[in-house]
């Protein structure tokens, strides 16, 4: 059965698929639902009008047994940054939409009636229906309620009260097969599902062929010649698994790009009660799990569960972007404060970055006082019950930088800045100026080779090599984003060629196609090149791939500056 | 001269040691001393900046040794 696409019209409520055409074809993830957005979507719409979609694409390997393959793509016209928006996240549904032979989901149009919806989608297509009894509830209740009523299996992609409420900080939910809640985080896409008023997705696969594999024997060599590159590389087959994402801690402290009450300094006095070390023993001292997949089929294990003191579940997929806002960017050393505040953000729908960052400049503004943990959860509570302070807080870090005259705002295209200073780390401040998402560390992560030390070495502190390092590896990125494959492979792809050849053939014995690694880098470069035209005509300029001024400060321990001049970041374009 | 370990290369070590200065000694040396094989060494800094294993200290220097790592 080929593929096929669903289109969900929530003006006339109607549901109609078409065949996948051929253009379409050799794009998955991030590849296709960015094509889709340029070709079909207005640049110049309100993100939250009629003219926006929402597009949720699996990848090209999803539903298949090639391991990290489960990462969902959803794009749209972020409400926040006013750009196109790519995220990604795991959970159960990627693979759950690949198995039911749904190439991609479009959601367009505005419903008149001011009531919620739902999509149950099943083997028999899509069926819309209103929803009458889970509006306002947050995400766990949701899930409950739905696996309750429809079983264990149920995927479910669904959205909190913020993304009811449109604010642009909104993020949406997708189930894991154990209960919690992975995030397509980035740029307010839950408020785009807001604005169709779509509480819920649900998605079962159940009496499904599966997913067809063009040359299955091929597919499954390589598969496994993938998979022995990710157990053998000490990134995936140790290091992740054991201390997560927060591990980062130390290394960004003791290099000085650990940002520090919102961006001041490079190092934080309380790293070591936030690390990936004391994360690590925690955990393990309180029954959870030091190590844990957020899809089935992930080998690495970045993520974990976390328990309070009472050995009770507090939050999942913890990670060190979400850490170190609360923690160092906030001042405030207490781990278990800060599974608070994630737990509270999965539940109420917002981005764990942006609203980290946002309180960072909350705190600037003299809303709470640095290091107020007890303070942060207030008004955490505060967005999600819609108070007319939460409502501006729930708009992200600029939202709340203009509304209190604040100069020190660390976002790039309205986008907060993560976790890794880009004066004392500088090729991450490229990846963040030129990214058509705004800031975000994913879309080109040089603290790889800046700090890390993997696939080379580029001096963090110097600005020679960085534009070339930040470009290369967004071209990398787009193509690893298009797969469904999760971004941790890259450290093993990076280091192992046996392993990057085994990706190619995958995705070309799942298809039968041929592509090349030039092809690759080829659709790359064209998936980056759709997003930039889309900003470009939805009114943006060179100008706005500026990092904020304050950046010309010094930062300790280095004494850091930005110093790239316009004309050296524009040269990111030249490709 | 203090070093300081992490991650997987505290175990069974320490977390931070200060260390007796020797004129004229690298990292390396260290390592050997301290049983770890350069192939898990990812990181190295001395004072904050990145350095070789090569690296010849001063009395003063603080040097902090990552297992290779990832994360994002
Ligand atoms: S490594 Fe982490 S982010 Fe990647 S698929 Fe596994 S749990 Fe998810």
């Amino acid at each position: 059965m080929p593929d096929k696409i669903y289109r969900i019209n929530m003006t006339d409520l109607k549901v109609t698929n078409e065949e996948v055409p051929e253009q379409w074809k050799g794009l998955g993830g991030r590849g296709l639902t960015s094509t889709i957005v340029a070709q079909e979507v207005k640049p110049t719409c309100h993100p939250l009008g009629k003219y926006n979609k929402l597009v949720f694409a699996p990848g090209l390997l999803s539903g298949t047994t090639c391991a990290n393959s489960g990462r969902l793509s959803a794009g749209a016209k972020s409400p926040l940054t006013g750009g196109i928006k790519e995220c990604n996240a795991g959970g159960t549904a990627a693979a759950n939409f690949a198995r039911l032979g749904i190439k991609v989901l479009i959601i367009d149009g505005l419903p008149e009636k001011d009531t919620f919806y739902s999509l149950k989608v099943d083997k028999n297509g899509v069926t819309i229906k209103e929803e009458t009894e889970l509006g306002g509830k947050g995400n766990y209740e949701v899930v409950k309620n739905l696996t309750e009523k429809l079983g264990k299996k149920i995927g479910i992609i669904s959205m909190g009260p913020v993304g009811e409420m449109r604010l642009a900080a909104a993020n949406i939910s997708v189930r894991t097969r154990d209960d919690y809640i992975r995030s397509l985080g980035r740029g307010g896409l839950g408020a785009v599902m807001g604005s169709k008023k779509i509480k819920y997705i649900t998605i079962d696969d159940s009496d499904t062929p599966g997913v067809p594999i063009a040359d299955p024997k091929k597919f499954k060599a390589a598969g496994k010649i993938f998979a022995k590159a990710l157990a053998e590389h000490p990134v995936s087959g140790g290091a992740l698994k054991n201390y997560g994402t927060d591990v980062l801690v130390n290394i960004l402290n003791e290099a000085g790009g650990l940002p520090t009450k919102n961006f001041r300094y490079g190092k934080f006095a309380g790293h070591e009660k936030i690390s990936g070390e004391t994360m690590h023993d925690t955990i393990a001292g309180r029954s959870g799990k030091v190590s844990h997949g957020c899809h089935t089929g992930c080998v690495i294990q970045c993520s974990q569960v976390y328990n309070d003191k009472d050995q009770k579940y507090m939050t999942s997929g913890f990670e060190y972007e979400t850490i170190w806002a609360f923690g160092a960017d906030c001042c405030i050393d207490d781990l278990d404060v800060i599974a608070q505040a994630d737990h509270l953000m999965d539940d109420i729908g917002v981005d764990s970055i942006e609203t980290g960052v946002m309180i960072g400049v909350a705190m600037e503004a003299g809303i709470i006082p640095f290091g107020d943990g007890q303070g942060m959860l207030g008004l955490l509570k505060e967005i999600g019950s819609g108070t007319p302070l939460g409502r501006i807080l729930g708009c992200g870090a600029a939202a709340v930088g203009k509304a209190y005259g604040i100069t020190r705002v660390p976002v790039v295209k309205n986008q907060g800045i993560p976790a890794y200073d880009p004066r004392s780390v500088k090729g991450i401040g490229i990846t963040y100026a030129t990214s058509p998402m705004g800031a975000d560390h994913t879309a080109g992560y040089t603290i790889a080779t800046n700090i890390l030390k993997v696939g080379g070495f580029v001096d963090p502190l110097k600005k020679e090599g960085q534009i070339e390092l930040s470009r290369n590896l967004q071209i990398a990125t787009a193509f690893i984003d298009s797969t469904g494959l999760c971004i941790f492979v890259a450290f093993p792809i990076i280091d192992i060629p046996a392993g990057f050849t085994a990706m190619v053939d995958m995705v070309n014995a799942r298809f039968g196609i041929s592509l090349t690694a030039d092809d690759i880098t080829k659709l790359g470069k064209q998936i980056l090149r759709t997003e930039h035209e889309f900003n470009l005509a939805a009114g943006f300029t060179n100008k706005n791939d500026r990092l904020p001024e304050f950046f010309e400060d010094p930062v300790l321990p280095h004494n850091a500056v930005w110093d790239f001049t316009d004309e050296e970041i524009d040269s990111f374009w030249n490709f | 001269m203090k070093v300081k370990l992490f991650a997987s290369l505290r175990e069974g070590r320490f977390k931070e040691k200060e260390w007796e200065y020797v004129k004229g000694i690298t990292v390396s040396h260290i390592l050997g001393k301290l049983n770890i094989n350069k192939v898990e060494v990812g990181a190295l800094l001395v004072n904050s900046l990145h350095v070789g294993p090569d690296y010849t200290l001063q009395e003063d220097d603080i040097l902090a040794v990552f297992p290779v790592l990832g994360g994002g």
